[in-house]
């Protein structure tokens, strides 16, 4: 069976499709989060001491990091698919992944000031890892920010796609910022981003929340995602005859 | 029960992080639930009028 790809690149066939899968990755998102975090919670007793417990922001922290991180890459991905074949959809999903980066960006340097505090004693440091992750959060404002400073779309969406290629190189740095194995011998807080270092048990309640919060980020971004094609598209007969516009309307 | 949510004395932070987490995340499906339902009025008021406007010229 051929599965004609190009077909879900027109906003109006996408439009139902992601209606449809929403809802999945909602329960899907509810289900890993709350799973994860019951692991991490109530079966991890035996791996952390009174004086560890701190440890267990690393559920959220790092899965907000690590989606923060990967909600940029695919938002570079949309933005060049959009850059090279010149296709409307692609834009759309690049600036619907923006702000749940955006707000992924945020969780992560929330949860890791809080973390900081515990385990350093500080909310903030000019860590290479720290600051690098801070001008990840001013990428992703300035790529919604660039976006709606443009008032033609298809130039506000090459140009903010451009903006984002550009900032893709933050990925990198990131992830390779610090990763010092002895926190004596060097100036920098965060310690080495390794899944080797952390407990089996911790593990698995990582993995699944992060999974939920891919899940989570799905939704949002489909979600996000038809809210621009309804602004986009709002004047064409497609939108008019939508159930959700249809319905209820007063008879004349 | 009460040591449970004690941590050891890091359930201040430790809530505080996974409620800060929760928080921003309600606040966006929200904001999103919000956004659609006042979009799909405006095309509604939209659509109305143009409607009536066709009336009229015809």
């Amino acid at each position: 069976m051929k599965i004609n790809w190009f077909k879900y690149s027109a906003p109006m066939s996408f439009y139902p499709l992601a209606g449809k899968l929403i809802p999945l990755f909602w329960i899907a998102a509810i289900v890993c989060i709350a799973g994860g975090l019951y692991w991490g919670f109530f079966k991890t007793a035996d791996v952390l001491n009174d004086q560890k417990q701190y440890y267990r922001i690393i559920y959220v922290h790092v899965a907000s990091a690590w989606m923060a991180m990967w909600l940029y890459a695919v938002m570079v991905f949309w933005a060049m698919l959009g850059l090279i074949f010149n296709t409307r959809l692609s834009y759309m999903l690049a600036s619907a992944t923006a702000i749940t980066g955006t707000v992924m960006t945020v969780i992560a340097l929330a949860t890791g000031a809080i973390w900081g505090k515990t385990s350093w004693g500080t909310y903030w440091d000019w860590d290479p890892k720290l600051t690098s992750f801070l001008i990840l959060l001013f990428v992703y404002i300035g790529y919604i920010a660039l976006q709606s400073a443009i008032d033609d779309k298809r130039r506000s969406d090459k140009a903010s796609a451009l903006l984002a290629l550009v900032g893709l190189a933050l990925v990198p740095i990131i992830y390779y910022a610090v990763n010092c194995p002895d926190p004596t011998e060097c100036a920098s807080l965060h310690q080495e981003s390794s899944l080797k270092r952390v407990e089996s048990n911790i593990l698995i309640g990582m993995l699944v929340t992060t999974l939920g919060f891919w899940m989570y980020s799905f939704a949002t971004t489909l979600m996000r995602a038809r809210i621009i094609i309804l602004e986009r598209e709002r004047s064409t007969t497609w939108v008019s005859k939508l159930a959700e516009i249809t319905n209820s309307e007063r008879k004349h | 029960m009460s040591e449970f949510f004690s941590m050891g004395g890091f359930g201040v932070f430790i809530w505080s992080a996974m409620g800060v987490a929760m928080i921003l995340m309600i606040l966006e499906v929200f904001s999103l639930i919000m956004k659609r339902r006042v979009l799909i009025k405006q095309i509604k008021r939209n659509n109305r009028l143009n409607q009536r406007q066709r009336k009229n010229q015809a």
